[in-house]
């Protein structure tokens, strides 16, 4: 029978008992591999100015009395434990400094390590209050192996996140939990070796309330493995059924579904100055800082945007609006600058700021300029850079003069004058120019002449030099037209398009220009 | 002479002196039209410049004449904008007479001289736009001694239309157009690289 490892050789602290081989059959099953994060000090670290050098505690009510919740290492080296009454820590450790506990900071932090986790896999889930787990089985290739996922994980949340963390790998979520919240950087590939890992550990660690461990204890029962050699239904009895799924859940022999997490589906980032700012010069600086946040999180996520919004805030007016908008969906740090630079010149502020917020939702997948893959530099390039030169032009004058400044004109097939065109639309199926004589301006209304003996005036009398042209449509579609065109020259020159309508009236319109 | 001013003399081309006149011979675009062609310095419309065209209303002619350079552009898929038109262009006629309206953009400001001006000197920057039209009256010589700066950046023609003459414009090329029964009437106020003059008469078939 051929042997496989069942345990990848990871780093010190892998109990002997763990190398046993599984069978081949077993092995070639892909089992989820589950990493599991906790952050035993987040309480404590999502403070900011908390540090290493000055012991510290996070303190919470309990049973009416504020004890400690989380005690930095410095602290527990004094004699700090959890539980322990704030004036008997304080008592302890001299010098002892009191953070309350937020849930709300440790909930966004745990958010924003989601979103971070969210580049080793696609299976992140959050367990409140202070762990995560990974389903890690299907980035291996990617990565290269377990320890180089490993690897970066802890380079990252050491240098980049400055959190301490304990992390286990295992085929079912609560068993890593487990491993992880006892302390324990354990690695278990197969799942039949999870009773042998796991059943050295103190049942202190087991997610159950206080009073169940005591009654756990005094039963005699101080190891997991004590636990398992209890009968079931006895268990269940005294412990409730709650304890016997969570095992068999622990142990893989029931399927334990998680919900993943998804991150948001909008970008927001926020900004206090720490003074009153008056000039755009300083706001155009913090605003491109944002900006480039903004980038970083389009890049991760693949995607570019159509307009982000800023938002000023000022002390005792109505929060200034800046929408940044662009023609062709982007995610260009230089280009979104230019934009707002844009905006900001034109912005004459009503009070000064006191702080600047950047959002932005509705994503839309990036998708690269396609370049020819033989690309003929004299021919392809400079087309090709054109087209992104007008595009930027288009939305610098957007952003400074609105949406509806920018106009294109486009024939379309009909009859009268005035439905002949389309603004602002792109007609994919081009229409045969017409036959007949048309002039270059158009009104954007008829104007009425005025009449002299019958005849058409306008500033002296109007010259009738061809036509008529009989235009009779649209009966059908509410906006009828039954007119007789000629062209008339006036007494400067001008070659006029004038019309006569059809009916009990018979006024006489000026519609376009020859030019 | 001091020797420096020799160097400026000779070597920049924005400075001439009368006497040197078709020195710097400039080779301008044919306008497609023969008589006018012929009147004007380098044989055609100014290149990487500016040029203003005073007419007493509009609509004497004045597209009629752009028309052959505006079809040769469109066709090289380089970029049109039209800034503040004073009427609706009128893309069947426009398309009928080859000009492809893809390449044709109309900004229309809010009337405010400082956005037509900004946006006509962003467009000549552009290097896409290979032609900008604006109808603008008022602007003073210094934004047009800017739009002629921008022009040469950008490698592009610029058309002023205005309705006055002002004098001391800096343009480049500068015509005055009078309808006639024909077609219309060009006299040359100004064309840089000349000081002979002249005008002539430009038949168009108007409709």
């Amino acid at each position: 029978m051929a042997k496989s490892p069942a345990v990848l050789p990871l780093p010190l602290l892998l109990p002997p008992e763990v190398h046993r081989p599984a069978s081949q059959a077993e092995a070639e099953i892909p089992q989820p591999l589950w990493l599991a994060l906790v952050f035993p000090k987040l309480a404590l670290e999502v403070h900011d100015d908390q540090r290493s050098d000055i012991p510290a505690v996070a303190v919470k009510e309990y049973k009416g009395r504020s004890v400690v919740h989380t005690a930095s290492r410095l602290a527990e080296v004094q004699g700090v434990r959890a539980y322990m009454p704030v004036n008997a820590a304080c008592a302890l450790c001299p010098g002892l400094k009191v953070y309350p506990v937020n849930e709300q900071l440790q909930h966004d932090r745990l958010q924003q390590l989601a979103v971070w986790a969210e580049q080793f896999t696609s299976k992140v889930n959050v367990q409140s209050p202070q762990a995560m787990l990974l389903e890690v089985r299907g980035s291996l290739k990617l990565f290269g192996g377990l320890s180089a996922i490993q690897d970066q994980i802890r380079q990252q949340l050491t240098e980049q996140w400055r959190q301490s963390f304990h992390s286990a790998v295992s085929p079912t979520p609560m068993a890593s939990l487990l491993l992880a919240n006892s302390g324990e950087s354990d690695v278990v590939h197969n799942k039949q070796h999870l009773r042998s890992v796991l059943g050295g550990l103190s049942v202190n660690n087991l997610p159950i309330g206080l009073k169940k461990k005591q009654q756990l204890r005094n039963t005699g029962v101080r190891l997991l493995r004590d636990l398992w050699r209890l009968p079931r239904h006895a268990l269940a009895r005294r412990f409730g059924p709650e304890l016997i799924s969570y095992l068999d859940r622990t142990l893989g022999l029931i399927p334990d579904p998680l919900d993943f997490f998804s991150s948001p589906d909008e970008f927001e980032t926020f900004y206090e100055f720490p003074m009153e700012v008056h000039n755009t010069a300083l706001l155009l600086n913090v605003a491109g800082q944002l900006l480039q946040q903004l980038v970083i999180f389009l890049r991760q996520r693949d995607v570019c945007i159509n307009q982000c919004q800023f938002q000023l805030y000022h002390d005792r007016c109505a929060a200034t609006n800046i929408i940044v908008g662009v023609r062709q969906a982007t995610r260009d740090h230089k280009h979104l600058i230019s934009l707002l630079e844009e905006h900001l010149n034109r912005l004459s502020l009503a009070a000064p700021v006191m702080s600047i917020k950047l959002s932005a939702n509705d994503f839309i997948l990036f998708s690269p300029e396609d370049l020819s893959l033989f690309l003929e530099p004299e021919l392809d390039q400079p087309l090709l850079r054109k087209e992104s030169d007008i595009v930027t032009l288009l939305e610098q004058v957007q952003a400074r003069m609105g949406r509806d400044a920018i106009r294109t004109f486009h024939s379309v097939a009909d009859h009268r004058p005035e439905y002949a065109y389309r603004v602002n639309e792109t007609v994919t199926k081009k229409c045969e120019s017409t036959k007949q004589h048309r002039p270059f301006w158009l009104l954007p209304e008829p104007r009425v002449l005025p009449q002299k003996n019958h005849r058409p005036w306008l500033q002296g009398p109007v010259t009738l030099i061809k036509g008529p042209e009989r235009i009779q449509a649209g009966w059908w579609s509410g906006h009828d037209v039954r007119r007789d065109y000629y062209i008339a020259v006036d007494n400067k020159g001008s070659h006029l398009w004038i019309y006569q309508e059809l009916n009990e009236h018979c006024r006489w319109y000026l519609h376009g220009l020859f030019s | 002479m001091n020797n420096q001013l020799q160097t400026l003399l000779e070597n920049n081309p924005r400075v001439w002196r009368g006497k040197d006149a078709g020195r710097y011979l400039m080779t301008g675009t044919p306008t497609g039209h023969p008589q006018l062609d012929a009147c004007l310095p380098g044989g055609g419309w100014p290149t990487n410049a500016i040029m203003e065209m005073v007419t007493p209303q509009w609509g004497v002619g004045e597209l009629q004449l752009l028309l052959p350079l505006m079809r040769t552009i469109t066709h090289q898929k380089r970029w049109i904008l039209w800034i503040s038109p004073p009427y609706v262009p009128y893309a069947p006629a426009l398309e009928r007479a080859g000009i492809d309206m893809d390449y044709v953009i109309v900004i229309q400001p809010d009337n405010a001289c400082k956005d037509a001006s900004w946006s006509i000197e962003k467009a000549l920057q552009t290097k896409a736009c290979a032609m900008v039209l604006a109808w603008q009256n008022g602007l003073p010589s210094g934004a047009i001694r800017r739009l002629q700066l921008a022009a040469e950046t950008g490698q592009s023609l610029g058309v002023l239309f205005r309705q006055r003459n002002h004098e001391h414009s800096p343009a480049a090329l500068r015509l005055n157009l009078k309808p006639s029964e024909t077609g219309v009437h060009v006299e040359v106020l100004k064309a840089r690289g000349t000081y002979q003059y002249r005008s002539v008469h430009v038949n168009l078939r108007m409709h």
